[in-house]
């Protein structure tokens, strides 16, 4: 088996990311679910669960609007809709982190529906400074206890060590794909790179750092092919974990040669770790990423496409942006100010629930990219 | 049905009425002078701690009751248009943050101006979108934002280091104002300050309680005026507490003159912010069945909304309300604290059906109504949980209609007086 089967495997797990769970043989794992990247993925690890990222599912009719008015984003009304259908019937809890204020009442309905066990970590909308960081510890502190009590499990401190040497692992590996992909980028494409990262979302951490050796020992594949004009984009917000979309803007002649996608390169941490205990570490990694639904002091939404822009010396910006998302509509408008202050090239669309990309928006990125 | 004669809608007293009004005119006379007199001005989100702006005399401006106020005028929806077209701002986020952004962006093109801040100070206390909108405005306006964070309430009573985190964040805003503007702090201003609201507030919680009165003294959908003051005022003036005392002594007045209750009167809760620029047509239809908003889940949480232990006799006075708040200890009603368990949008869905049933078994509630404000998207997700729970467990009928408090392209008055005319009829049978 060489690269290309590991990206295969990747596109086949996250096309139905849970319906292989149920009929997996290794079923008696026990599996947890959580919803965000600010979740402590590490501590549900330590306490001997398979976390698994919630990304709902499109598959089927929504029924999501028995519950939740439809001015809600489709992110959540996929998600209610796999509780309401029992599709994350195989997990034994799971664990929403206060993202946004729409996650928060998703998790209200998910609990008051007794659709599954629902645990919270409220994670702060600041993302820097002492004080943060010091509620934020706090909050984990009373999350891992919840999970203690609630699951009759143990975290103690040498397994909290543990699972973080293998989320830090991981982390490496991904920056190391990903510089790879940033020097050869005909061996890999934007697409098959998000692929890959995101595999890492519905299988144990240790199979997915396996299956990432693998990779960067056998990096060959089939991929190439994509970025044929030469040009250079970077992809932003949210896609729905469809992969496919990306290789058909890929199919465009166009490269994605990095990402700001919340299913992406959002989910990496910085490395930046400042000890004292593991709970802290795991405090330092959350705080580390950034999501323009939260707040960071001297830095913003459009910071951070800037600067990932200039560092791939990209030829613009390609925005999905989520329907009915307050915050992340909010700060595109103040994003679309700076980057037009900068001359940046962007294209801000919808991404679309099922499928690929529609002809309006074909067409629309055709001319962004003869623009750029 | 529609041609029947209206009755007499309840109005509030023309005295408080009046007496709000000049408040307000006298708050946007200072809001004007303040330049003039080298005071800083702050612009400040719903839910920030105005206490503490003042006790560093930094007056703060609230923009979004500003436009709030334009959309209770119909104005805002013009605003709103313009905004969503330059800054391709979605139709569907909140009107208060576009009509904020648009009264600063238009300047007084299509609507009057507010003084231009110094600093912003935000905080996420009703919801997250204001802080978005606050981002904006520092990157438009160019001037330091102070934004405070404050965690959801996920349980009962608020965990110790929940409020730490938040008390330490305003400290800490106090402290870089101080230093980047050369403010100084007058701790025993603001201790007054805070308890001439806590006195407003005490006052509140009494005139809450008339409205169990039957029939019910006036339409509580006026009430969310006299709520406004509470968010903005400088309650170092005279008229806090006063307008709230006169607002009591007048609304018991009524009840004491009103004489025995009608056969029937239909007793409505309000769920969520009213409909700004139809406020006169929902009481003119409710008035028309003999129905009356009672009460509105907004009162009832209003931040200081505990049981109130006071015994007042009319006519009420100053002295006695001082008289009855001087023992408070100054931890129970300190605004730092009290903030954090203040949001309705911030504690979780099973708080607001608790909330729910208390109104509905405290005011003899007959139907509900939950406006689904598409301007208020975390006000109003749980409203389809919350009507799933009144109907079946409280077995009180519900009428959910979809609006837009502050943008009145998103009014269809037919419709919603078919549904409005439907769910009388339904409660009157």
């Amino acid at each position: 088996m060489g690269g290309e089967n590991i990206i295969k495997e990747a596109y086949e797990i996250i096309r139905a990311p849970y319906d292989g769970l149920t009929s997996n043989p290794h079923s008696h794992r026990r599996y947890f679910g959580y919803n965000c990247i600010y979740v402590p993925e590490e501590m549900l690890h330590a306490a001997g669960f398979i976390p698994i990222r919630l990304f709902g599912s499109t598959a089927g009719i929504n029924t999501a609007e028995k519950y939740i008015p439809s001015h809600c984003c489709d992110f959540i009304k996929n998600m209610l809709s796999a509780f309401d259908r029992g599709t994350y019937g195989f997990m034994e809890g799971v664990v929403f982190g206060f993202c946004c204020d729409t996650m928060q009442v998703a998790s209200n309905i998910v609990m008051e529906r007794r659709h599954a066990k629902v645990l919270h970590v409220n994670i702060p909308t600041k993302l820097t400074g002492e004080l943060t960081r010091r509620y934020l510890v706090a909050e984990l502190q009373r999350f891992k206890k919840n999970l203690e009590d609630r699951f009759n499990v143990k975290i103690d401190e040498d397994r909290l060590n543990e699972s973080l040497d293998v989320y830090r692992e991981n982390n490496r590996l991904m920056l190391e794909v990903k510089a790879h992909k940033a020097n050869h980028s005909d061996s890999i494409s934007g697409a098959d790179y998000l692929a890959l990262l995101s595999m890492g979302y519905f299988i144990p951490r240790q199979d997915h750092n396996e299956r990432l050796k693998f990779f960067i020992d056998n990096p060959e594949t089939e991929s190439a092919g994509s970025g044929k004009t030469g040009k250079k984009v970077i992809v932003a917000g949210y896609v729905h974990n469809n992969f496919e979309l990306l290789n058909q803007i890929e199919a465009l002649g166009v490269a994605i040669i990095d990402d700001d996608l919340c299913e992406g390169s959002r989910y990496l941490t910085s490395g930046a770790e400042f000890g004292q205990s593991p709970v802290h570490t795991v405090a330092d990694r959350i705080l580390s990423r950034y999501c323009p639904v939260k707040q960071a002091s001297g830095e913003d939404f459009a910071d951070v496409l800037i600067k990932k822009y200039t560092e791939a010396s990209a030829g613009g910006i390609i925005i999905f942006l989520l329907r009915f998302c307050d915050p992340q509509s909010m700060e595109y408008a103040a994003t679309r100010y700076k980057l037009e202050a900068e001359n940046i090239p962007f294209v801000v669309i919808e991404p679309p629930v099922h499928g690929g990309l529609s002809g309006q928006i074909e067409t629309r990125l055709e001319a962004f990219i003869e623009r750029i | 049905m529609r041609n029947r004669k209206t009755k007499n809608i309840k109005k509030i007293p023309a005295a408080p009425l009046f007496m709000v009004n000049n408040i307000f005119t006298d708050y946007y006379r200072r809001l004007r002078s303040a330049r003039k007199n080298n005071q800083r001005l702050a612009w400040t989100s719903i839910g920030f701690p105005k206490n503490l702006l003042y006790a560093m005399n930094i007056v703060p401006v609230y923009p979004q009751l500003h436009v709030g106020f334009q959309a209770s005028r119909g104005l805002t929806g013009q605003i709103i248009e313009h905004v969503e077209g330059k800054y391709e701002i979605p139709h569907d986020l909140c009107g208060e943050i576009k009509s904020m952004i648009g009264t600063i962006i238009n300047g007084d093109r299509l609507s009057f101006t507010l003084p231009e801040p110094h600093l912003l100070a935000a905080s996420n206390c009703a919801c997250s979108a204001q802080i978005k909108g606050f981002n904006f405005l520092h990157h438009y306006l160019k001037v330091p934002l102070f934004f405070s964070d404050y965690p959801c309430v996920s349980r009962d009573g608020t965990d110790p280091h929940v409020l730490a985190y938040v008390k330490g964040q305003l400290d800490e805003i106090v402290r870089s104002i101080e230093t980047r503007f050369g403010a100084r702090f007058d701790e025993q201003l603001y201790y007054r300050l805070t308890f001439n609201d806590f006195k407003a507030y005490t006052v509140w919680l009494e005139i809450m309680k008339l409205f169990r009165n039957k029939p019910v003294p006036a339409d509580a959908i006026d009430l969310y005026l006299f709520l406004v003051p509470f968010f903005c005022m400088d309650s170092g003036r005279d008229a806090f507490p006063d307008l709230y005392i006169m607002l009591y002594n007048a609304l018991y007045e009524r009840c004491r003159n009103q004489g025995s209750p009608p056969k029937r009167e239909i007793r409505l809760l309000w769920d969520a912010l009213p409909v700004n620029h139809k406020n006169q047509f929902f009481k003119k239809t409710f008035s028309r069945y003999g129905a009356a908003v009672v009460m509105s889940t907004y009162f009832s949480d209003s931040p200081s909304s505990k049981t109130s232990r006071l015994k007042f006799t009319y006519p009420l006075t100053r002295a006695q309300v001082e008289d009855a708040v001087q023992n408070e200890p100054f931890e129970k009603i300190e605004p730092r604290i009290n903030h954090i368990s203040g949001s309705v949008n911030h504690r979780i869905i099973a708080h607001r059906k608790g909330t729910i049933k208390k109104i509905i078994e405290t005011y003899d509630i007959d139907g509900v109504i939950m406006h689904l404000d598409r301007s208020c998207r975390v006000g109003c997700l749980p409203q389809y949980e919350l009507t799933h729970f009144v109907e079946t467990e409280l077995k009180i009928p519900v009428l959910v209609f979809d609006s837009n408090s502050m943008d009145e392209r998103y009014f269809a008055e037919s419709q919603v007086l078919t549904r409005l005319e439907a769910f009388m009829e339904r409660l009157r049978s």
